[in-house]
């Protein structure tokens, strides 16, 4: 099977699988058992699929995904997530883009105790959007930082995708996470710096709003 | 009546597969503080955790389709008219049903050669190979269930989520 073929495949197929809704997980083994089929020998193929889809999974590196996922859920359902994002919003004040600042820093937080992207975004999404728009904030002003802060949450420990990726690769978990925390801080305070940098250039773009007492 | 049973069973292995990572999480705490503290660690915590994720993702699965909770990608279907997106949703769902299907048959036929090899797995504990490899097959088989009633019945919603 020639590579192009192979990458029509992996690209190409998962690509419609996962456009017509196919959950996620079985566009990928949809994918990776005609992959299977063509390059590992036909039905020996599937076969040493199947095998390995067990042992794959019986992985002693993998369990902090669901444990991370598993912390973030209890921060969550707590309500303690909600009270750190309150926290850093009495905190921030008198700072041009200031909610849009607030996002960045509760997402910033709140990756150091999730380690699902989805789930930092999510719960950002959900807390500060509505307030956002409400108060006049430009739609790229209150999305960019919320999904920016998806890309934090990638890095900071605990970081279920840092597991996975360790995991795959075969390098060191732990040396990963670590690694993760100083551009995650940096890409925190460079979206801060834009942010603020642009409502001084056009104020229009994040109406200056102060906590309410 | 026979659907409630089988929701039934499915939420059951749910809560099996739920208490099995709650079991994780208390015993990597105990681990951890029994390695600090000096003391010799849970024998074969290690590898029951390994065989325990395993167990509890496959167990898990069903359960988690049924509800519609898988990730997907709605961008393309959620657009469409609802008489289209019934239709692209039976087609999905019977090309999940299918992949499930091969998934399961291989696995079934790689634990049956397991158990006829008498094929042992030596860690901490010795167990036949083919205890974990029939979670494939199993798991699988009531994926399929959960897709072809899917396919019967398109207009199911999927469950609210809650929480994150």
């Amino acid at each position: 099977m020639d590579w192009g073929l192979t990458l029509t495949l992996m690209l190409g197929g998962l690509a419609v699988l996962l456009l017509i809704g196919l959950p996620v997980a079985f566009a990928f083994i949809a994918v990776t058992t005609v992959g299977a089929y063509f390059v590992l020998g036909g039905e020996r193929g599937i076969l040493q699929l199947a095998r390995n889809s067990a042992q794959s999974v019986a992985n002693f590196q993998l369990a902090p995904i669901p444990l991370f996922i598993l912390m973030g859920e209890i921060l969550f359902q707590t309500g303690v997530a909600h009270r750190a994002i309150d926290a850093i919003e009495r905190v921030v004040t008198r700072i041009p883009g200031r909610m849009s600042v607030v996002t960045i820093f509760g997402g910033t937080i709140f990756a150091a105790l999730s380690g699902s992207t989805i789930a930092n975004t999510a719960m950002l999404g959900s807390t500060l959007l509505p307030g956002m728009l409400k108060r006049g904030y430009h739609p790229s002003m209150a999305m960019g930082p919320i999904m920016a802060s998806g890309a934090i949450a990638m890095l900071i420990p605990p970081s279920a995708l840092a597991v996975l990726v360790g995991s795959l690769a075969g390098i060191s978990i732990a040396g990963l996470l670590v690694a993760g925390v100083i551009p995650a801080l940096l890409l925190a305070l460079l979206f801060v710096a834009y942010v603020v940098g642009r409502s001084i250039l056009d104020p229009s773009v994040a109406p200056l709003t102060h906590r309410k007492k | 009546m026979i659907g409630h049973i089988f929701d039934r069973a499915l939420w059951m292995l749910a809560v099996c597969s739920a208490g099995i990572l709650g079991l994780i999480a208390v015993t990597i705490a105990i681990n951890v503080a029994l390695r600090n503290l000096g003391l010799p660690v849970i024998y074969g915590a290690l590898d029951a955790i390994q065989y325990a994720l395993m167990i509890a993702t496959f167990m898990g699965a069903p359960w988690v389709l049924a509800q519609g909770g898988h990730v997907k990608v709605d961008l393309l279907t959620s657009a469409l008219p609802p008489r289209a997106e019934q239709t692209v949703g039976r087609v999905t769902n019977l090309i999940g049903a299918v992949t499930a299907g091969i998934l399961g048959w291989y696995g079934l036929q790689a634990a049956i050669a397991s158990a006829a090899r008498g094929s042992m797995i030596r860690t901490s504990f010795v167990i036949p190979e083919w205890w974990m490899l029939a979670f494939v097959p199993a798991s699988m088989a009531l994926c399929v269930a959960v897709f072809l009633r899917k396919v019967l019945q398109p207009g199911m919603p999927d469950a609210p989520l809650s929480g994150l």
